[in-house]
Protein backbone atom coordinates (compact mmCIF):
# COMPACT_ATOMS: atom_id res chain seq x y z
CA UNK A 1 0.00 0.00 0.00
CA UNK A 2 2.92 2.35 0.81
CA UNK A 3 4.26 2.07 -2.73
CA UNK A 4 0.79 2.53 -4.25
CA UNK A 5 0.54 5.80 -2.31
CA UNK A 6 4.00 6.81 -3.58
CA UNK A 7 2.81 6.24 -7.17
CA UNK A 8 -0.37 8.19 -6.44
CA UNK A 9 1.53 11.16 -4.97
CA UNK A 10 4.04 11.21 -7.82
CA UNK A 11 1.28 11.12 -10.43
CA UNK A 12 -0.67 13.83 -8.63
CA UNK A 13 2.42 16.07 -8.56
CA UNK A 14 2.77 15.55 -12.29
CA UNK A 15 -0.92 16.18 -12.98
CA UNK A 16 -0.78 19.48 -11.10
CA UNK A 17 1.83 20.62 -13.58
CA UNK A 18 -0.03 19.35 -16.65
CA UNK A 19 -2.72 21.83 -17.59
CA UNK A 20 -4.11 19.55 -20.32
CA UNK A 21 -5.09 17.02 -17.65
CA UNK A 22 -5.58 19.22 -14.60
CA UNK A 23 -7.65 21.75 -16.55
CA UNK A 24 -10.21 19.12 -17.60
CA UNK A 25 -10.36 17.83 -14.02
CA UNK A 26 -11.21 21.27 -12.71
CA UNK A 27 -13.57 22.45 -15.48
CA UNK A 28 -16.20 19.74 -14.89
CA UNK A 29 -16.64 20.45 -11.16
CA UNK A 30 -16.85 24.17 -11.91
CA UNK A 31 -19.60 23.55 -14.50
CA UNK A 32 -21.56 21.05 -12.41
CA UNK A 33 -20.88 22.52 -9.02
CA UNK A 34 -20.98 26.24 -9.67
CA UNK A 35 -22.34 27.21 -13.11
CA UNK A 36 -25.41 24.91 -13.13
CA UNK A 37 -26.39 25.69 -9.54
CA UNK A 38 -26.09 29.39 -10.28
CA UNK A 39 -28.40 28.99 -13.28
CA UNK A 40 -30.83 27.10 -11.04
CA UNK A 41 -30.50 29.77 -8.40
CA UNK A 42 -31.74 32.37 -10.84
CA UNK A 43 -34.45 30.34 -12.62
CA UNK A 44 -35.88 28.50 -9.60
CA UNK A 45 -37.83 31.42 -8.10
CA UNK A 46 -39.78 31.98 -11.34
CA UNK A 47 -40.28 28.23 -12.01
CA UNK A 48 -41.65 27.67 -8.50
CA UNK A 49 -44.56 29.89 -9.44
CA UNK A 50 -44.92 29.07 -13.15
CA UNK A 51 -44.24 25.32 -13.64
CA UNK A 52 -43.49 23.16 -10.59
CA UNK A 53 -43.32 19.99 -12.79
CA UNK A 54 -40.59 21.47 -14.97
CA UNK A 55 -38.74 22.57 -11.87
CA UNK A 56 -38.86 19.04 -10.50
CA UNK A 57 -37.51 17.63 -13.77
CA UNK A 58 -34.68 20.11 -13.92
CA UNK A 59 -33.64 19.50 -10.32
CA UNK A 60 -33.75 15.73 -10.86
CA UNK A 61 -31.77 15.97 -14.08
CA UNK A 62 -29.10 18.17 -12.59
CA UNK A 63 -28.89 15.90 -9.56
CA UNK A 64 -28.14 12.96 -11.84
CA UNK A 65 -25.24 14.85 -13.35
CA UNK A 66 -23.14 14.07 -10.29
CA UNK A 67 -22.91 10.44 -11.30
CA UNK A 68 -21.86 11.58 -14.74
CA UNK A 69 -19.32 13.85 -13.14
CA UNK A 70 -17.91 11.07 -10.97
CA UNK A 71 -17.27 8.95 -14.03
CA UNK A 72 -16.12 11.80 -16.34
CA UNK A 73 -13.60 13.63 -14.14
CA UNK A 74 -11.20 10.69 -13.76
CA UNK A 75 -11.27 9.58 -17.41
CA UNK A 76 -8.55 12.00 -18.45
CA UNK A 77 -6.26 11.14 -15.54
CA UNK A 78 -6.91 7.41 -15.78
CA UNK A 79 -6.37 7.42 -19.56
CA UNK A 80 -3.04 9.12 -18.96
CA UNK A 81 -2.00 6.64 -16.24
CA UNK A 82 -0.07 4.11 -18.30
CA UNK A 83 -0.62 5.37 -21.84
CA UNK A 84 0.85 8.76 -20.89
CA UNK A 85 3.89 7.14 -19.33
CA UNK A 86 4.37 5.09 -22.49
CA UNK A 87 4.12 8.19 -24.66
CA UNK A 88 6.58 10.11 -22.51
CA UNK A 89 8.84 7.03 -22.34
CA UNK A 90 9.00 7.00 -18.56
CA UNK A 91 7.40 3.62 -17.98
CA UNK A 92 10.39 1.27 -18.24
CA UNK A 93 12.15 2.43 -15.07
CA UNK A 94 8.85 2.16 -13.21
CA UNK A 95 8.29 -1.39 -14.45
CA UNK A 96 11.81 -2.34 -13.42
CA UNK A 97 11.25 -1.09 -9.86
CA UNK A 98 10.33 -3.45 -7.01
CA UNK A 99 6.62 -2.71 -6.94
CA UNK A 100 4.00 -5.40 -7.44
CA UNK A 101 1.47 -5.26 -10.27
CA UNK A 102 -1.35 -4.86 -7.72
CA UNK A 103 0.38 -1.89 -6.00
CA UNK A 104 1.20 -0.21 -9.29
CA UNK A 105 -2.35 -0.63 -10.59
CA UNK A 106 -3.79 0.57 -7.28
CA UNK A 107 -1.56 3.67 -7.26
CA UNK A 108 -2.72 4.58 -10.75
CA UNK A 109 -6.37 4.01 -9.76
CA UNK A 110 -6.11 6.07 -6.56
CA UNK A 111 -4.71 9.15 -8.28
CA UNK A 112 -7.85 9.28 -10.43
CA UNK A 113 -10.28 8.11 -7.75
CA UNK A 114 -9.63 10.47 -4.87
CA UNK A 115 -9.84 13.79 -6.79
CA UNK A 116 -12.93 12.55 -8.67
CA UNK A 117 -14.83 11.60 -5.51
CA UNK A 118 -13.73 14.63 -3.49
CA UNK A 119 -14.54 17.10 -6.27
CA UNK A 120 -17.90 15.43 -6.93
CA UNK A 121 -18.89 15.64 -3.26
CA UNK A 122 -17.80 19.27 -2.99
CA UNK A 123 -19.83 20.12 -6.10
CA UNK A 124 -22.82 18.23 -4.71
CA UNK A 125 -22.69 20.16 -1.45
CA UNK A 126 -22.57 23.49 -3.33
CA UNK A 127 -25.41 22.35 -5.60
CA UNK A 128 -27.68 21.27 -2.73
CA UNK A 129 -27.01 24.45 -0.79
CA UNK A 130 -27.82 26.75 -3.73
CA UNK A 131 -30.99 24.81 -4.65
CA UNK A 132 -32.25 24.92 -1.06
CA UNK A 133 -31.44 28.61 -0.73
CA UNK A 134 -33.18 29.40 -4.04
CA UNK A 135 -36.26 27.38 -3.10
CA UNK A 136 -36.41 28.80 0.38
CA UNK A 137 -36.98 25.37 1.90
CA UNK A 138 -35.03 22.14 2.39
CA UNK A 139 -35.37 19.85 -0.68
CA UNK A 140 -31.94 18.32 -1.24
CA UNK A 141 -30.44 15.95 -0.40
CA UNK A 142 -33.48 13.70 -0.60
CA UNK A 143 -33.26 9.90 -0.37
CA UNK A 144 -32.62 9.46 -4.11
CA UNK A 145 -29.87 12.06 -3.95
CA UNK A 146 -28.24 10.32 -0.98
CA UNK A 147 -28.38 7.11 -2.90
CA UNK A 148 -26.65 8.70 -5.87
CA UNK A 149 -23.97 9.98 -3.53
CA UNK A 150 -23.44 6.43 -2.30
CA UNK A 151 -23.03 5.35 -5.90
CA UNK A 152 -20.47 8.08 -6.71
CA UNK A 153 -17.35 6.22 -5.46
CA UNK A 154 -18.57 2.92 -6.93
CA UNK A 155 -19.22 4.39 -10.37
CA UNK A 156 -15.99 6.39 -10.25
CA UNK A 157 -14.04 3.24 -9.40
CA UNK A 158 -15.69 1.25 -12.18
CA UNK A 159 -14.94 3.92 -14.75
CA UNK A 160 -11.35 4.30 -13.55
CA UNK A 161 -10.64 0.57 -13.52
CA UNK A 162 -11.93 0.21 -17.08
CA UNK A 163 -9.97 3.26 -18.24
CA UNK A 164 -6.70 2.26 -16.53
CA UNK A 165 -7.11 -1.24 -17.98
CA UNK A 166 -7.50 0.31 -21.45
CA UNK A 167 -4.54 2.59 -20.75
CA UNK A 168 -2.35 -0.46 -20.06
CA UNK A 169 -3.21 -1.96 -23.40
CA UNK A 170 -3.08 0.92 -25.86
CA UNK A 171 -0.15 2.91 -27.16
CA UNK A 172 -1.19 6.48 -26.49
CA UNK A 173 -3.19 8.76 -24.24
CA UNK A 174 -5.64 9.90 -26.97
CA UNK A 175 -6.49 6.32 -27.92
CA UNK A 176 -7.13 5.45 -24.27
CA UNK A 177 -9.29 8.52 -23.75
CA UNK A 178 -11.39 7.87 -26.86
CA UNK A 179 -11.99 4.23 -25.96
CA UNK A 180 -12.76 5.07 -22.34
CA UNK A 181 -15.28 7.71 -23.40
CA UNK A 182 -17.75 4.91 -24.15
CA UNK A 183 -18.18 4.12 -20.44
CA UNK A 184 -20.08 7.37 -19.98
CA UNK A 185 -22.98 6.17 -22.18
CA UNK A 186 -24.68 3.80 -19.68
CA UNK A 187 -24.38 6.42 -16.93
CA UNK A 188 -25.87 8.99 -19.26
CA UNK A 189 -28.80 6.59 -19.74
CA UNK A 190 -29.40 6.41 -15.99
CA UNK A 191 -29.21 10.19 -15.71
CA UNK A 192 -31.75 10.65 -18.52
CA UNK A 193 -34.14 8.10 -16.98
CA UNK A 194 -33.85 9.96 -13.71
CA UNK A 195 -34.58 13.27 -15.42
CA UNK A 196 -37.85 11.84 -16.76
CA UNK A 197 -38.84 10.54 -13.33
CA UNK A 198 -38.08 6.90 -14.20
CA UNK A 199 -35.73 6.52 -11.31
CA UNK A 200 -33.47 3.56 -10.65
CA UNK A 201 -32.69 5.16 -7.31
CA UNK A 202 -35.72 3.67 -5.56
CA UNK A 203 -35.99 0.24 -3.93
CA UNK A 204 -35.38 -2.45 -5.02
CA UNK A 205 -33.47 -1.16 -8.08
CA UNK A 206 -31.22 1.04 -6.00
CA UNK A 207 -29.98 -1.92 -3.96
CA UNK A 208 -29.59 -4.09 -7.04
CA UNK A 209 -27.58 -1.31 -8.71
CA UNK A 210 -25.45 -0.72 -5.62
CA UNK A 211 -24.60 -4.39 -5.16
CA UNK A 212 -23.98 -5.09 -8.84
CA UNK A 213 -21.68 -2.09 -9.28
CA UNK A 214 -19.85 -2.99 -6.05
CA UNK A 215 -19.31 -6.57 -7.22
CA UNK A 216 -18.22 -5.33 -10.65
CA UNK A 217 -15.65 -3.05 -9.01
CA UNK A 218 -14.07 -5.92 -7.08
CA UNK A 219 -14.21 -8.36 -10.01
CA UNK A 220 -12.77 -5.86 -12.45
CA UNK A 221 -9.92 -4.94 -10.09
CA UNK A 222 -8.95 -8.59 -9.69
CA UNK A 223 -9.22 -9.20 -13.42
CA UNK A 224 -7.25 -6.07 -14.29
CA UNK A 225 -4.39 -6.96 -11.90
CA UNK A 226 -4.35 -10.54 -13.18
CA UNK A 227 -4.24 -9.43 -16.80
CA UNK A 228 -1.91 -6.48 -16.09
CA UNK A 229 1.36 -7.98 -17.39
CA UNK A 230 4.40 -5.70 -17.59
CA UNK A 231 5.09 -7.25 -20.97
CA UNK A 232 1.79 -5.88 -22.34
CA UNK A 233 2.96 -2.42 -21.42
CA UNK A 234 6.55 -2.63 -22.58
CA UNK A 235 5.55 -4.11 -25.93
CA UNK A 236 3.46 -1.00 -26.66
CA UNK A 237 6.30 1.50 -26.25
CA UNK B 1 27.06 -13.40 -9.97
CA UNK B 2 24.79 -13.69 -13.01
CA UNK B 3 24.21 -17.15 -14.45
CA UNK B 4 22.11 -17.27 -17.60
CA UNK B 5 20.95 -20.69 -18.71
CA UNK B 6 19.56 -21.29 -22.16
CA UNK B 7 17.41 -18.16 -22.09
CA UNK B 8 14.84 -17.88 -24.88
CA UNK B 9 12.37 -15.15 -25.74
CA UNK B 10 9.92 -15.29 -28.62
CA UNK B 11 7.61 -12.48 -29.70
CA UNK B 12 5.16 -14.39 -31.88
CA UNK B 13 7.24 -15.95 -34.63
CA UNK B 14 10.25 -13.74 -33.91
CA UNK B 15 13.02 -15.35 -31.87
CA UNK B 16 14.38 -12.25 -30.15
CA UNK B 17 16.68 -14.26 -27.88
CA UNK B 18 17.49 -17.79 -28.92
CA UNK B 19 18.97 -19.92 -26.16
CA UNK B 20 21.77 -17.83 -24.65
CA UNK B 21 23.99 -19.13 -21.84
CA UNK B 22 26.70 -17.19 -20.04
CA UNK B 23 28.05 -16.22 -16.64
CA UNK B 24 29.18 -12.86 -15.26
CA UNK B 25 31.33 -12.77 -12.12
CA UNK B 26 31.12 -10.22 -9.34
CA UNK B 27 33.29 -7.15 -9.91
CA UNK B 28 33.19 -7.50 -13.68
CA UNK B 29 32.23 -4.93 -16.26
CA UNK B 30 30.56 -7.06 -18.87
CA UNK B 31 29.78 -5.76 -22.34
CA UNK B 32 26.86 -7.05 -24.32
CA UNK B 33 27.47 -6.14 -27.94
CA UNK B 34 25.45 -6.61 -31.05
CA UNK B 35 23.71 -4.85 -33.90
CA UNK B 36 20.28 -3.24 -33.52
CA UNK B 37 17.61 -5.86 -32.98
CA UNK B 38 20.13 -8.53 -31.97
CA UNK B 39 18.40 -9.16 -28.62
CA UNK B 40 20.43 -6.99 -26.23
CA UNK B 41 17.59 -4.96 -24.76
CA UNK B 42 15.29 -7.99 -24.60
CA UNK B 43 17.98 -9.80 -22.58
CA UNK B 44 18.33 -6.88 -20.15
CA UNK B 45 14.55 -6.70 -19.80
CA UNK B 46 14.41 -10.40 -18.95
CA UNK B 47 17.29 -10.16 -16.48
CA UNK B 48 15.71 -7.17 -14.74
CA UNK B 49 12.33 -8.99 -14.58
CA UNK B 50 10.38 -6.61 -16.77
CA UNK B 51 9.47 -9.41 -19.17
CA UNK B 52 9.45 -13.17 -18.67
CA UNK B 53 11.44 -15.55 -20.82
CA UNK B 54 9.69 -18.02 -23.10
CA UNK B 55 11.99 -20.69 -21.67
CA UNK B 56 15.24 -21.00 -19.79
CA UNK B 57 16.17 -19.20 -16.61
CA UNK B 58 18.73 -16.82 -15.13
CA UNK B 59 20.10 -16.54 -11.61
CA UNK B 60 21.21 -13.23 -10.17
CA UNK B 61 23.09 -13.61 -6.88
CA UNK B 62 21.16 -16.82 -6.27
CA UNK B 63 17.68 -15.52 -7.11
CA UNK B 64 16.03 -16.69 -10.30
CA UNK B 65 14.07 -14.47 -12.64
CA UNK B 66 11.04 -16.77 -12.78
CA UNK B 67 10.37 -17.16 -9.07
CA UNK B 68 11.99 -14.12 -7.40
CA UNK B 69 11.21 -11.07 -9.54
CA UNK B 70 10.73 -8.70 -6.57
CA UNK B 71 14.04 -9.69 -4.94
CA UNK B 72 15.83 -9.23 -8.27
CA UNK B 73 14.22 -5.87 -8.98
CA UNK B 74 15.33 -4.71 -5.53
CA UNK B 75 18.99 -5.63 -6.07
CA UNK B 76 19.26 -4.43 -9.65
CA UNK B 77 19.71 -0.90 -10.96
CA UNK B 78 18.79 -0.18 -14.54
CA UNK B 79 19.60 2.65 -16.90
CA UNK B 80 17.27 2.22 -19.82
CA UNK B 81 17.95 3.49 -23.32
CA UNK B 82 15.60 6.43 -22.62
CA UNK B 83 16.36 8.25 -19.37
CA UNK B 84 12.77 7.56 -18.11
CA UNK B 85 12.62 10.74 -16.04
CA UNK B 86 9.50 12.62 -15.01
CA UNK B 87 10.31 15.88 -16.72
CA UNK B 88 7.73 18.03 -14.97
CA UNK B 89 9.25 17.09 -11.62
CA UNK B 90 12.57 18.12 -10.07
CA UNK B 91 15.55 15.77 -9.70
CA UNK B 92 14.79 15.54 -5.98
CA UNK B 93 11.16 14.57 -6.62
CA UNK B 94 12.25 11.98 -9.21
CA UNK B 95 14.80 10.42 -6.89
CA UNK B 96 12.55 10.59 -3.84
CA UNK B 97 9.85 8.69 -5.72
CA UNK B 98 12.23 5.91 -6.75
CA UNK B 99 13.77 5.94 -3.27
CA UNK B 100 10.34 5.04 -1.89
CA UNK B 101 9.85 2.29 -4.47
CA UNK B 102 13.28 0.83 -3.61
CA UNK B 103 12.47 0.92 0.14
CA UNK B 104 15.18 3.39 1.10
CA UNK B 105 14.20 4.42 4.65
CA UNK B 106 12.85 7.95 5.02
CA UNK B 107 15.55 8.78 7.59
CA UNK B 108 18.39 8.34 5.09
CA UNK B 109 16.60 9.04 1.79
CA UNK B 110 17.20 12.79 1.72
CA UNK B 111 20.88 12.38 2.63
CA UNK B 112 21.34 9.69 0.01
CA UNK B 113 19.68 11.87 -2.65
CA UNK B 114 21.96 14.77 -1.76
CA UNK B 115 25.04 12.54 -1.91
CA UNK B 116 24.16 11.09 -5.28
CA UNK B 117 23.28 14.48 -6.79
CA UNK B 118 26.60 15.79 -5.50
CA UNK B 119 28.40 12.84 -7.08
CA UNK B 120 26.88 13.70 -10.46
CA UNK B 121 27.33 17.48 -10.13
CA UNK B 122 23.59 18.11 -10.10
CA UNK B 123 23.26 19.71 -6.66
CA UNK B 124 22.87 23.24 -8.04
CA UNK B 125 19.90 22.24 -10.19
CA UNK B 126 18.17 19.92 -7.75
CA UNK B 127 15.00 22.02 -7.43
CA UNK B 128 14.64 22.83 -11.13
CA UNK B 129 12.34 20.89 -13.41
CA UNK B 130 14.07 18.12 -15.34
CA UNK B 131 12.55 19.41 -18.60
CA UNK B 132 15.01 22.32 -18.43
CA UNK B 133 18.02 19.95 -18.39
CA UNK B 134 20.35 19.15 -21.27
CA UNK B 135 20.54 15.58 -22.61
CA UNK B 136 23.77 14.98 -20.75
CA UNK B 137 22.33 16.16 -17.45
CA UNK B 138 19.29 13.96 -17.94
CA UNK B 139 21.52 10.98 -18.63
CA UNK B 140 23.53 11.71 -15.49
CA UNK B 141 20.33 12.00 -13.46
CA UNK B 142 19.08 8.70 -14.89
CA UNK B 143 22.37 7.09 -13.93
CA UNK B 144 22.06 8.64 -10.46
CA UNK B 145 18.58 7.14 -10.16
CA UNK B 146 19.85 3.70 -11.14
CA UNK B 147 22.50 3.93 -8.38
CA UNK B 148 20.30 5.44 -5.69
CA UNK B 149 19.66 2.17 -3.85
CA UNK B 150 23.28 1.05 -4.22
CA UNK B 151 22.43 -1.95 -6.43
CA UNK B 152 24.66 -5.01 -6.56
CA UNK B 153 24.02 -5.39 -10.28
CA UNK B 154 23.77 -2.51 -12.69
CA UNK B 155 22.29 -2.83 -16.18
CA UNK B 156 23.18 -0.01 -18.52
CA UNK B 157 21.47 0.05 -21.89
CA UNK B 158 23.36 2.29 -24.33
CA UNK B 159 24.57 4.58 -21.52
CA UNK B 160 26.20 7.15 -23.79
CA UNK B 161 24.00 7.05 -26.87
CA UNK B 162 22.96 10.49 -28.09
CA UNK B 163 25.47 12.25 -25.85
CA UNK B 164 28.12 14.65 -27.05
CA UNK B 165 31.69 13.29 -26.82
CA UNK B 166 32.60 15.24 -23.67
CA UNK B 167 29.50 14.19 -21.74
CA UNK B 168 29.89 10.61 -23.00
CA UNK B 169 33.43 10.56 -21.63
CA UNK B 170 32.15 11.88 -18.32
CA UNK B 171 29.57 9.09 -18.10
CA UNK B 172 32.19 6.47 -19.06
CA UNK B 173 34.49 7.76 -16.34
CA UNK B 174 31.67 7.48 -13.78
CA UNK B 175 31.06 3.88 -14.82
CA UNK B 176 34.76 3.04 -14.58
CA UNK B 177 34.95 4.67 -11.16
CA UNK B 178 31.96 2.67 -9.98
CA UNK B 179 33.62 -0.62 -10.72
CA UNK B 180 36.88 0.22 -8.99
CA UNK B 181 37.53 -1.89 -5.94
CA UNK B 182 33.96 -3.10 -5.64
CA UNK B 183 32.15 -6.30 -6.32
CA UNK B 184 29.34 -4.75 -8.34
CA UNK B 185 28.48 -6.29 -11.67
CA UNK B 186 28.14 -3.70 -14.39
CA UNK B 187 26.39 -5.08 -17.44
CA UNK B 188 26.57 -2.75 -20.42
CA UNK B 189 24.57 -3.10 -23.62
CA UNK B 190 26.14 -1.12 -26.39
CA UNK B 191 27.11 -1.04 -30.02
CA UNK B 192 29.75 1.53 -29.26
CA UNK B 193 32.85 -0.67 -29.59
CA UNK B 194 35.34 1.94 -28.44
CA UNK B 195 33.34 2.34 -25.27
CA UNK B 196 33.16 -1.42 -24.74
CA UNK B 197 36.91 -1.76 -25.31
CA UNK B 198 37.61 0.99 -22.78
CA UNK B 199 35.21 -0.23 -20.11
CA UNK B 200 34.67 -3.95 -20.31
CA UNK B 201 36.65 -6.81 -18.80
CA UNK B 202 34.75 -9.28 -20.94
CA UNK B 203 32.22 -9.00 -23.72
CA UNK B 204 29.59 -11.18 -25.31
CA UNK B 205 28.60 -10.59 -28.91
CA UNK B 206 24.97 -11.39 -29.70
CA UNK B 207 23.59 -11.64 -33.20
CA UNK B 208 20.12 -12.75 -34.26
CA UNK B 209 19.42 -13.73 -30.65
CA UNK B 210 22.42 -16.05 -30.31
CA UNK B 211 25.74 -15.46 -28.61
CA UNK B 212 28.39 -15.74 -31.29
CA UNK B 213 31.40 -14.96 -29.11
CA UNK B 214 32.21 -14.44 -25.46
CA UNK B 215 35.38 -13.62 -23.51
CA UNK B 216 37.94 -10.88 -23.08
CA UNK B 217 38.97 -9.14 -26.31
CA UNK B 218 42.28 -11.07 -26.14
CA UNK B 219 40.51 -14.41 -25.73
CA UNK B 220 38.11 -13.66 -28.55
CA UNK B 221 40.95 -12.59 -30.78
CA UNK B 222 42.79 -15.84 -30.01
CA UNK B 223 39.68 -17.91 -30.71
CA UNK B 224 38.96 -16.22 -34.01
CA UNK B 225 42.45 -16.05 -35.42
CA UNK B 226 43.54 -19.33 -33.78
CA UNK B 227 46.38 -17.77 -31.86
CA UNK B 228 48.21 -14.50 -31.53
CA UNK B 229 50.92 -12.68 -33.39
CA UNK B 230 53.97 -11.01 -31.95
CA UNK B 231 55.92 -8.41 -33.93
CA UNK B 232 59.61 -8.08 -33.08
CA UNK B 233 61.74 -5.38 -34.62
CA UNK B 234 65.29 -6.76 -35.18
CA UNK B 235 68.27 -4.90 -36.62
CA UNK B 236 70.48 -7.86 -37.62
CA UNK B 237 68.20 -10.68 -38.82
CA UNK B 238 70.20 -13.51 -40.46
CA UNK B 239 70.07 -17.25 -41.20
CA UNK B 240 71.46 -18.14 -37.76
CA UNK B 241 68.54 -16.42 -36.08
CA UNK B 242 66.17 -18.05 -38.56
CA UNK B 243 67.54 -21.52 -37.75
CA UNK B 244 67.19 -20.97 -34.01
CA UNK B 245 63.54 -19.95 -34.45
CA UNK B 246 62.85 -23.07 -36.52
CA UNK B 247 63.88 -25.17 -33.53
CA UNK B 248 61.06 -23.68 -31.41
CA UNK B 249 58.26 -26.14 -32.12
CA UNK B 250 55.53 -24.01 -30.51
CA UNK B 251 55.92 -21.40 -33.26
CA UNK B 252 53.21 -21.94 -35.85
CA UNK B 253 54.60 -19.65 -38.50
CA UNK B 254 56.98 -16.73 -38.91
CA UNK B 255 58.15 -14.27 -41.55
CA UNK B 256 60.66 -11.44 -41.67
CA UNK B 257 59.92 -8.33 -43.66
CA UNK B 258 61.08 -4.70 -43.44
CA UNK B 259 63.08 -5.33 -40.24
CA UNK B 260 60.00 -6.78 -38.55
CA UNK B 261 59.79 -10.43 -37.54
CA UNK B 262 56.16 -11.59 -37.35
CA UNK B 263 55.63 -14.77 -35.35
CA UNK B 264 52.33 -16.66 -34.94
CA UNK B 265 51.95 -18.44 -31.60
CA UNK B 266 49.13 -19.82 -29.50
CA UNK B 267 49.59 -17.70 -26.41
CA UNK B 268 51.95 -14.73 -26.34
CA UNK B 269 51.99 -14.50 -22.55
CA UNK B 270 53.54 -17.99 -22.38
CA UNK B 271 55.57 -18.05 -25.60
CA UNK B 272 57.03 -14.52 -25.78
CA UNK B 273 59.68 -14.94 -23.05
CA UNK B 274 61.00 -18.09 -24.72
CA UNK B 275 61.14 -16.43 -28.15
CA UNK B 276 62.95 -13.38 -26.79
CA UNK B 277 65.41 -15.59 -24.89
CA UNK B 278 66.16 -17.62 -28.03
CA UNK B 279 66.61 -14.51 -30.16
CA UNK B 280 68.97 -12.91 -27.64
CA UNK B 281 71.02 -16.10 -27.42
CA UNK B 282 71.29 -16.11 -31.23
CA UNK B 283 72.73 -12.61 -31.13
CA UNK B 284 69.65 -10.75 -32.36
CA UNK B 285 69.57 -7.04 -31.56
CA UNK B 286 65.96 -6.53 -30.52
CA UNK B 287 64.59 -3.03 -30.89
CA UNK B 288 61.01 -3.67 -29.80
CA UNK B 289 58.53 -6.43 -29.03
CA UNK B 290 54.86 -5.83 -29.63
CA UNK B 291 51.90 -8.14 -29.41
CA UNK B 292 49.72 -7.49 -32.39
CA UNK B 293 46.25 -6.94 -30.99
CA UNK B 294 43.06 -7.12 -32.99
CA UNK B 295 40.74 -4.32 -32.04
CA UNK B 296 37.32 -5.08 -30.67
CA UNK B 297 36.01 -3.70 -33.92
CA UNK B 298 37.96 -6.37 -35.87
CA UNK B 299 36.59 -9.02 -33.55
CA UNK B 300 33.02 -7.73 -33.76
CA UNK B 301 33.05 -7.45 -37.52
CA UNK B 302 34.40 -10.95 -37.78
CA UNK B 303 31.67 -12.33 -35.52
CA UNK B 304 28.74 -10.31 -36.86
CA UNK B 305 28.84 -10.94 -40.54
CA UNK B 306 25.64 -9.48 -42.01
Amino acid sequence: MRKAIAVMKKDFNEIKKNFQVFGVMIILPIIFGVVYPLILYFIIPSLVLEDPAALNMIINMFSGFFLLMAISIPVVVAADSFAGEKERKTIEALLAAPISDAELFLGKVLVSFLPAVILTYISAIIYCSLVNIALGYFLLPNSAFWFQMALVPLFALLGIEITVFISVRVKGFREAQQLAGVIIIPVLGIVMLNAFNISVFVAPWNYILLISIGISDIALYSLAVKKFGRENIISKI
Amino acid sequence: MIRVKNLVKHFGDLKAVDGITFTVENGEIFGFLGPNGAGKTTTIRMLSCIIRPTSGNAYLNGYNILDNPMEIRSMVGILTENPCLYERLTPVANLDFFGKLYDIPKTIRATRIDEILEMFDLQDRKFEKVETFSKGMKQKLALARSLLHDPQILFLDEPTSALDPKTAKGVRDYIKKLSEGGDKIIFICTHNLTEAEYLCDRVAVIDHGKIVGIGSPEELSRDIWKGEQVEIAIKNYDSHIEQSLKQLNFIKNFEYQDHILRIDVNDTSKDNPRIVETLVKSGAQIVSVEIKRHSLEDIYLNLVRD
